[in-house]
C-alpha cells in the first residue's frame, strides 16, 4: 500500500513539474509548481522531516509561490504573442537536460549501486524540532550557528537589494522632483 | 528495490532536477525560467532530505543543509522577481528573447 502511494505521489509531483515548465498559460504554471512543492512536503513528512516540511509549505508556498505570482500579475499574465518553441530548440533542450542524467546514470552504476534497499534502510528517528533549534542556535563544535547567522545577513541583503532594485526608477523621480524644487526656489 | 527507498528518492529528485533544466532552456518567459530553477532547487532539496534519512541517521546534517539551500532559493526569488518587475516596467516585456539589454531601455539611452 504504501508502496503504491509512493508511486502515485512521484507519477502526480512529475505530472505537475511537466505542467510546471511547459503550460503557456503563466498562472497554471505557478499554480503547478504548488502541486509539486506540495507533494514533496507530503514525501517530507514520510521522511520524518517534518520541521523541514513547515519550513518548506512556509517558505514555498507562503513566500516563492506568492511573490511569483505577483510578478505574474504585475506583468503579463499569459505568454502573449509568442511563437510555439521551435522543435529544434525543444529537441536541444531535451538533450541537454539529459546529458547530466547519462553522466549521473554511468555514475550511479558504476558504483554498483550500494544504496540500502527498503528492508535494511537506516530509519533514523524523526529530526525533533527541539534539538535542531536547539544545534541552529549552538556556538560549539556541533552547532550550526554561523551558518544560521550568515543566512539571516543574506536574507537581509536580499531584501535591501530587492528594493533597491525595484525601486531606482522612482528615486530618479524624486531626485528630479527635488532638482526642479530648488531650481523653482533659485529662480 | 520497490517503495520509498534512497535510490527511488534519488531518482525522483534527479528527475526533478531534469524537468527543472528543461524549463530553464525552454521557457522564454522570465518568471517560468525563475520558477524552473526553484524546481531544480526543490529537487536537490529532496536529495538532501532522502539522503539524511537513509544514510546519515540521527546527524540530521541533510536539514540543515536543507535551510542554507532554502534560504537561497527565497534569496533568489526575491531579487529575481524583482529584476524581473524592473525589466519589464522598462522594456514592457519580460521575453527572454526580447529583452537583450538590462537596464534602461534604448530610448532612454538616447534621450
Amino acid at each position: 500500500m504504501r508502496d503504491v502511494l509512493f508511486y502515485l505521489l512521484c507519477a502526480v509531483m512529475l505530472g505537475f513539474a511537466v505542467i510546471a515548465v511547459t503550460s503557456r498559460n503563466l498562472f497554471r504554471a505557478v499554480l503547478a509548481f504548488a502541486g509539486v512543492i506540495l507533494g514533496t512536503v507530503i514525501l517530507f513528512f514520510a521522511l520524518g522531516a517534518e520541521m523541514t516540511a513547515l519550513a518548506q509549505i512556509l517558505v514555498y508556498i507562503g513566500g516563492v509561490m506568492i511573490f511569483v505570482l505577483y510578478a505574474v500579475f504585475l506583468t503579463s499574465g499569459e505568454e502573449v504573442g509568442m511563437p510555439k518553441p521551435s522543435v529544434a530548440k525543444i529537441i536541444f533542450a531535451l538533450i541537454v537536460a539529459a546529458i547530466p542524467l547519462s553522466l549521473i546514470a554511468g555514475l550511479a552504476l558504476r558504483a554498483g549501486c550500494t544504496f540500502p534497499v527498503a528492508g535494511e534502510a537506516l530509519q533514523s528517528p524523526i529530526a525533533s524540532l527541539e534539538s535542531i533549534g536547539l544545534r541552529l542556535l549552538n556556538p560549539g563544535a556541533d552547532g550550526f550557528l554561523v551558518p544560521f547567522e550568515l543566512i539571516s545577513v543574506l536574507l537581509l541583503a536580499a531584501m535591501v537589494g530587492a528594493i533597491a532594485i525595484a525601486t531606482r526608477e522612482k528615486e530618479a523621480e524624486t531626485a528630479d522632483g527635488i532638482l526642479t524644487e530648488k531650481q523653482e526656489d533659485a529662480s | 528495490m520497490i517503495g520509498l527507498n534512497l535510490a527511488n528518492a534519488l531518482t525522483l529528485s534527479l528527475v526533478l532536477v531534469l524537468i527543472g533544466a528543461f524549463g530553464m532552456l525552454r521557457r522564454r518567459s522570465l518568471i517560468l525560467v525563475l520558477l524552473s530553477i526553484e524546481i531544480m532547487l526543490n529537487g536537490a532539496n529532496l536529495a538532501l532530505i532522502s539522503f539524511n534519512f537513509f544514510l546519515w541517521g540521527t546527524s540530521e546534517t541533510g536539514h540543515y543543509l536543507y535551510m542554507l539551500s532554502i534560504g537561497v532559493a527565497a534569496v533568489e526569488a526575491a531579487v529575481g522577481l524583482a529584476m524581473v518587475i524592473v525589466i519589464f516596467r522598462n522594456t514592457r516585456d519580460v521575453t527572454r528573447d526580447r529583452v537583450s539589454l538590462l537596464g534602461e531601455t534604448k530610448a532612454e539611452a538616447e534621450a
